[in-house]
């Protein structure tokens, strides 16, 4: 079937459109801040793509803690810093030359990559590996989840997902919520600034020393 | 009728997001967009990951979904650690443009 | 004349079961229409309420304070709402110099379209009347929800203003300080339930009671840390630290006018509407009239009420729908009383209120509910 008789693939395709235009302002944009937004609108669409690979619970992680925690977490780096602006020169010629190198990798490797995906996924080998079915995400699989008479696939695949979670890497999700525990101490550790009695206010001075003589 | 998108989609556009990613990378000299670059790069291997899960996994093990929630618990704990770092960095030398912190090497002779 | 019985409608597929209610005859288009006239029914009746809301609460807070609220437009003032959006639609759309326009424009827009996407799991009657039944339900809210934040600081940092600006930074922090105890004192009841769907959590309350009354008052504790909380998100007195008047004008809402304030005001009451429906679905036990479980109650053997209690009262979907919108009115009249009777608070005894103490409560309270459930036992003591 062609890709313009597949809703799902014009729905991927104006996602993928969608996300690239978001990552060039991400990287291209004038001020630190407007990169941080399009960052924001980039992450929930990727979101969307999860979607699109039948799995709604990621959909949920990918926004509330991408583009939810991390974002907020990055805007108040941003906002309490100094930045100078303008990543790249405004001319063509000299954006060239200052950034040939960085470029020929980019087209190399994107090139290079695309092109050896393409090549491994039609290889018969690799579809009798992945289980002698047609390399599809959605719809095709054994479970659809949008299409047409089953919703209800949807909340099968959520249930089976996390009791996978829970039998099979239970103990890992402490080790995680460790690791995060740690991530929050250190970061406050190190973003929390000693001050001297001095830098002070002569009001907030004799309140200091009131509380400590108290 | 059953709609379906090929993997080799969510592939290409991982593909090139990795290497976009890996361009801002390179190129950039500000931290913080260092960081966002690499958050690109990030959900670029997300993004590969689900896509192999639906062309290996069938619906009882969803090992792939795992990865990716691991990945980005621990993309939160990074960032975190990574912007307390540029906070800091920010209050001993006035600026977090990469290229202009050298405390720890001989200043660049060119 | 013999009819075989009908077959049951898909469970997933919204509406179906109201359109046959309704028609009194089996109806059956595809799920697409069925979905797409479902959503733009709730999305308008809610849209309505929306507007008679804000009269309400100026009602009562006029009445609480001794006064009359509106009186002019319309009967009793009724009108006034509507009035106050035609002017903000027809006044002249300023943006101010040297605000960055695209920020501007994404974070208003962002924000009133992801309040308006927090109702579409909601459901307001046990036959399907329900814009989209997601397997990940009350998920979908928190991650929807979560997008209002950093949506909130770009718009005060695009504004261009000193007070836009201190209202984001002030705004982001609380609502990331109240998001954690919130979700805390949930996870109890959904892993109880074992179902992210509100629709099945509403079914299991109706079943064996509203979860405000279970669970020998933790259930109540995890309530009023909810209520708090989501109350405290929905950045009205005296959690309004945002927007104090006396210091930031109108906080990260300061440089918008005309169409953009009027989405924002809208943004204001949905988001008081959304938590005032979590709080209904979670602990008042939805679109149940009636706190009585279904399966009967004992007292130490003896049976007090027998089970199925006025059943088939509480299962039509009129009295369903009643009775969803006649809670919703009843915490929007807390909301307002609270409004008219409190005082503010300052910006470190909030974070100090979120992180010290309710968060350890809620965790107290979701362990002694895991702890208490027999049903949650049995699961952890499986394999």
């Amino acid at each position: 079937m062609a890709f313009y008789e597949d809703p799902l693939q014009i729905t991927f395709i104006l996602t993928a459109i969608y996300i690239i235009i978001c990552m060039f302002m991400v990287i291209t944009v004038e001020k630190v801040m407007q990169s941080t937004y399009w960052l924001i609108m980039m992450l929930v669409g990727v979101a969307v793509t999860f979607l699109l690979a039948n799995s709604e619970i990621i959909f949920a992680f990918q926004i509330s803690i991408y583009a939810g925690g991390i974002a907020v977490l990055l805007l108040f780096a941003v906002l309490l810093t100094e930045h100078d602006d303008a990543p790249f020169p405004n001319t063509l010629s000299k954006f060239l030359r200052a950034t040939w190198m960085q470029l020929i990798i980019f087209l190399v490797l994107a090139v290079n990559m695309i092109v050896l995906i393409l090549d491994t996924v039609d290889k018969p080998d690799y579809l009798r590996e992945a289980g002698g079915g047609t390399p599809n995400v959605l719809g095709d699989s054994r479970i659809p989840v949008y299409g047409d008479e089953n919703v209800a696939g949807a909340f099968e695949i959520t249930e089976n997902y996390t009791l996978f979670l829970w039998d099979n890497f239970g103990p890992v999700i402490p080790f995680l919520g460790l690791l995060l525990l740690a991530a929050l101490l250190g970061s406050v550790k190190l973003a929390i600034r000693e001050w001297d009695i001095e830098e002070l206010s002569d009001e907030m001075k004799a309140q200091i020393l009131k509380s400590e003589a108290s | 009728m059953a709609f379906s998108i090929p993997v080799e989609y969510f592939l290409a556009l991982s593909a090139f997001m990795f290497c976009a990613g890996l361009f801002g990378v390179l190129t950039q000299r500000n931290a913080v967009r260092i960081l966002i670059s690499v958050e690109i790069m990030l959900n670029a291997t997300n993004i590969s990951i689900m896509a192999f899960n639906g062309l290996f996994g069938v619906a009882s093990d969803q090992e792939g979904w795992v990865f990716v929630f691991i990945i980005i618990g621990i993309a939160a704990a990074e960032a975190a650690i990574g912007l307390a770092i540029f906070l800091s960095v920010y209050r001993n030398f006035g600026e977090i443009t990469v290229s202009n912190i050298f405390s720890l090497r001989e200043e660049e002779t060119s | 004349m013999a009819h075989d019985p009908p077959e049951p409608h898909d469970p997933g597929l919204p509406f179906s079961d109201l359109f046959d209610f309704i028609t009194g005859e089996r109806w059956d288009p595809s799920s697409a229409t069925l979905i797409l006239i479902g959503s733009f029914l709730l999305a308008n009746y809610i849209m309505i309420n929306q507007l008679i809301a804000p009269w309400v609460e100026r009602k009562v807070m006029a009445r609480q304070q001794g006064r009359r609220g509106p009186m002019y437009v319309g009967k009793w003032g009724v009108l006034q709402i509507p009035a106050d959006l035609l002017k903000l639609i027809i006044k002249e759309d300023l943006r101010p110099a040297g605000a960055d326009r695209v920020g501007f424009f994404i974070s208003v827009m962002i924000i009133s379209v992801t309040a308006i996407l927090s109702f579409a799991p909601l459901p307001w009657g046990s036959q399907g009347l329900i814009a989209g039944n997601f397997s990940i339900g009350i998920l979908y809210i928190f991650a929807i929800f979560s997008v209002f934040p950093p949506m909130m600081m770009v718009g005060g940092w695009a504004s261009n203003s000193k007070y836009a600006l201190l209202g984001g930074f002030r705004s982001a922090g609380q609502l990331i300080a109240y998001e954690i105890p919130m979700f805390i004192s949930v996870i109890g009841i959904l892993a109880v339930v074992g179902s992210f769907s509100l629709l099945e959590i509403t079914e299991d309350q109706m079943e064996n009671g509203w979860f405000l009354f279970r669970y020998w008052g933790f259930g109540l504790i995890a309530g009023v840390i909810f209520f708090v909380a989501g109350y405290a998100e929905t950045e009205r007195i005296p959690f309004d630290i945002p927007e104090a008047e006396a210091e930031l004008v109108m906080g990260p809402r300061t440089e918008f006018t005309g169409w953009r304030y009027g989405l924002i005001m809208m943004t204001e009451y949905l988001h008081l509407f959304i938590n005032s429906l979590l709080f209904i679905y979670l602990f008042l036990g939805g679109y149940d009239p009636i706190p009585i479980p279904l399966g009967g109650v004992e007292i130490f053997g003896n049976e007090i009420i027998s089970p199925d209690f006025a059943k088939g009262f509480r299962t039509n979907l009129g009295v369903q729908f009643v009775t969803m919108t006649a809670k919703i009115y009843l915490l929007v009249f807390v909301a307002a009383w609270f409004r008219s009777a409190l005082a503010r608070f300052r910006i470190d005894q909030l974070l100090t209120l979120g992180w010290k103490i309710m968060l350890p409560i809620a965790l107290i309270s979701t362990l002694f509910i895991l702890g208490i459930d027999p049903e949650v036992q049995a699961f952890s003591r499986r394999t």
